[in-house]
């Protein structure tokens, strides 16, 4: 499941070499806007059917995995 | 509750103000003073299709769009970076949908710059597609029936948030 987070946050940027760690803070990620964030709420809501809000994304993988299964 | 009226005269300073402070390189500012003239003239003639999304207490942006072979072509697309995520979204929505029953094509097209990338990820993740491409610029499509498919469910998502 951290897998597909992690895969569905990366399509929503454009360098392919990028790794997502498990402590990175998804909003400090280079190249991170707001258009970026409604994308990524946006594919959580279609992918887990789970609405969180644009501050959840100040967590880091871990934290909004543990957000999601809430 | 969020409106469109056409761009008028005392918007032109803050399109400029807003060009100038965003942190998106790829909208150029140009020189203020042609720009204004650019803008007051086309304005004074009835020549721009150049709208302004707002509520009674905040601007939230604006777009334009030009008729190319009939085809509406959008862009110029800029936003109050004091608006939330949430109405930018649900401005560039509602103006694809302005553009579509406004015109009656079942089409739009628009362009990205390729390093504008959350831009271009926005419009994919909302149907458009990918037309052509060159060095630095993506070309886009997006077809009617395609827009509408999404159009109604964003919207609820949009405003099941407090915007």
């Amino acid at each position: 499941m951290k897998e597909k987070l992690k895969e569905l946050i990366l399509d929503q940027f454009e360098e392919s070499d990028l790794k997502l760690t498990d402590e990175i803070t998804i909003s400090s990620i280079g190249g991170f806007d707001s258009l970026t964030a409604f994308c990524i709420l946006d594919a959580i809501e279609d992918n887990y059917g789970i609405k969180i809000e644009s501050e959840d994304l100040n967590l880091n993988i871990n934290q909004l995995l543990e957000k999601i299964n809430e | 509750m969020y409106t469109f009226r056409r761009v008028q005269i005392k918007d032109i300073e803050f399109i400029y103000y807003l060009r100038s402070i965003t942190s998106d390189n790829f909208l150029k500012k140009g020189d203020r003073s042609l720009n204004f003239s650019f803008l007051s003239n086309r304005i004074k003639n009835n020549e721009l299709n150049y709208f302004c999304f707002e509520s009674k207490t905040e601007i939230i942006g604006y777009y334009r769009f030009y008729l190319v072979n009939n085809i509406p072509e959008i862009g110029s697309w800029i936003t109050n970076p004091q608006s939330n995520l949430f109405k930018k979204v649900l401005f560039d929505l509602e103006f694809k949908k302005k553009v579509f029953d406004d015109t009656n094509s079942d089409k739009i097209i628009f362009d990205v710059k390729i390093k504008n990338t959350s831009v271009w990820k926005h419009h994919e993740n909302f149907g458009a597609s990918r037309i052509n491409e060159n060095n630095n610029t993506y070309y886009y499509e997006l077809n009617k029936n395609k827009f509408i498919e999404n159009y109604e469910r964003k919207i609820k998502r949009i405003n099941s948030r407090s915007i």
